[in-house]
């Protein structure tokens, strides 16, 4: 499976997400994320991720660990596999006993929105990273590697009646993003 | 012909290739211009799009010259029509404006109450869980037995760390002060029996000292908050007349850019300290 997904930059915060509000409630969370690297640097280097995360919510905290590997197109889809997580100190203990360290860590505040449009389960997130201008928006759909073109254009029309461009759509990580700040 | 300072526009899945992001985040000038001229253009194209001497890529592309003015990046950038993304991962800032949606939206769409929990009892877990994690734990208490003062209190069995020591710092209430006279009254307990909890949970955090940093301040102002912080997260729940500090709802607050309640807290935890007395 694969995560067909877009991001873009948003430039009417508040009129994107009184749409979104339209298509489900809002749900807030706050996500700590931790990402691992070899002390080489080989992960980041070859586009692929490691990473903790803990996602505070409104009914619970809870941690996955993802594993994602190297884009599969020019819109950043990444294959995807995670798993949730009973106790992330041990998973951290886990991954270093393996020789990864930690890369980096940051928080998103994210405002995530799930529903259903093109047939598809969708979850839009909107996001801001305290470190980071602006707001973002996030929307995927998790498909088989197949039909990745067809969610895609799905994807893209959402973000149409959202009112987001495709000139703000972007493909930047926030792990660089965040590094090239720091 | 291209005419002067005519951006090289390249496609944009270049700028995702990992070995341009690589040379974009090593800041390796020399590295783009040849990806660049590996994508057809010439030395005197790329001269012209950035603004510089042919003689001058010529040297940066042969690695004699390095380049670290920020200027310079910044012609790079624009010469060759650079997205947001290749600028960030070059030191640059975004081209465009962005906006994010002011405080007030911020603090809406993201609030920095997380969660609420109808009682600290909900609360025990999670909290035990944040502790166990943290570095740093801040306790506003009144006589903190719940808390941290025994050996089953919520903390207790959270400070212990195989390699650091937790920075805990404890305010509880003064034992002599009115506020406990009265705050005694608003819990049907003698002044004298409240006093000496507070004494108790004093002697029993000196004993912590063994296994974390620790310091005790008492303080006399009417007890009000009752506070737990684990790093950036705070766990919030007040003390009323006839309402103990542990039956309160309790927020789950956790640090933003704009939150007003997160940095109160710590502004008055602070200065609560350096009011209070110290007692450990």
């Amino acid at each position: 499976m694969v995560e067909a997904e877009l991001k873009a930059v948003v430039r009417e915060p508040e009129q994107v997400l009184e749409r979104l509000e339209q298509y489900a409630a809002g749900r807030p969370e706050v996500y700590q994320d931790t990402y691992y690297d070899d002390p080489a640097g080989t992960l980041g280097r070859e586009d692929r991720e490691l990473r903790v995360r803990t996602v505070h919510g409104q009914d619970d905290t809870r941690s996955v660990l993802t594993y994602k590997g190297a884009r599969v197109d020019a819109s950043g889809s990444k294959p995807e596999h995670e798993s949730g997580v009973e106790d992330p100190e041990a998973v951290h203990a886990l991954l270093l006993g393996l020789g990864y360290r930690p890369s980096i860590a940051f928080e998103k505040r994210c405002r995530n929105y799930e529903f259903e449009a093109a047939g598809r389960k969708m979850l839009a997130t909107l996001v801001r990273v305290p470190e980071l201008d602006g707001t973002f928006i996030e929307l995927e759909t998790i498909v088989p590697e197949d039909e990745l073109k067809d969610a895609l254009r799905d994807v893209r029309q959402v973000l149409d009646g959202l009112g987001i461009q495709e000139s703000d759509f972007t493909t930047e990580l926030y792990t660089d993003a965040v590094a090239a700040r720091r | 012909m291209p005419t002067a300072l005519v951006p090289i526009a390249l496609p944009d899945w270049v700028w995702q290739k990992p070995d341009v992001r690589e040379a974009l985040r090593a800041r390796n000038v020399g590295a783009i211009f040849r990806i660049v001229q590996q994508h057809g253009h010439s030395q005197g194209r790329i001269a012209t799009a950035c603004g510089m001497a042919q003689g001058r890529v010529n040297e940066i592309i042969n690695g004699r010259r390095e380049v670290s003015q920020l200027d310079v990046f910044e012609r790079v950038a624009e010469g060759l029509a650079m997205p947001d993304d290749a600028r960030h991962l070059l030191g640059l800032a975004s081209n465009r404006d962005v906006r994010s949606g002011g405080q007030a939206f911020d603090l809406a769409a993201f609030p920095e109450v997380v969660r609420v929990y109808s009682s600290q009892a909900s609360a025990a877990a999670e909290i035990q869980r944040q502790a166990r994690a943290a570095a740093e734990l801040d306790v506003l208490a009144v006589r903190g037995l719940g808390l941290i003062g025994l050996n089953d209190s919520l903390l207790r069995g959270s400070l212990t760390r195989a390699v650091t020591r937790v920075q805990l710092r404890v305010l509880l209430l003064h034992p002599d002060s009115p506020a406990l006279v009265r705050r005694a009254g608003e819990i049907g307990e003698s002044p004298e029996s409240l006093a000496s909890g507070v004494k108790l949970a004093e002697a029993r955090l000196k004993e912590l000292s063994a296994v974390c940093e620790v310091q005790a301040y008492r303080y006399c102002l009417l007890p009000t908050w009752r506070i737990i912080r684990c790093d950036s997260t705070l766990y919030v729940s007040a003390f009323d007349a006839n309402w103990e500090g542990h039956e309160s709802a309790t927020y789950k607050v956790m640090e933003t850019p704009h939150g007003p309640l997160y940095r109160g807290f710590r502004r008055m935890f602070e200065a609560m300290m350096d009011e209070g007395e110290r007692t450990v």
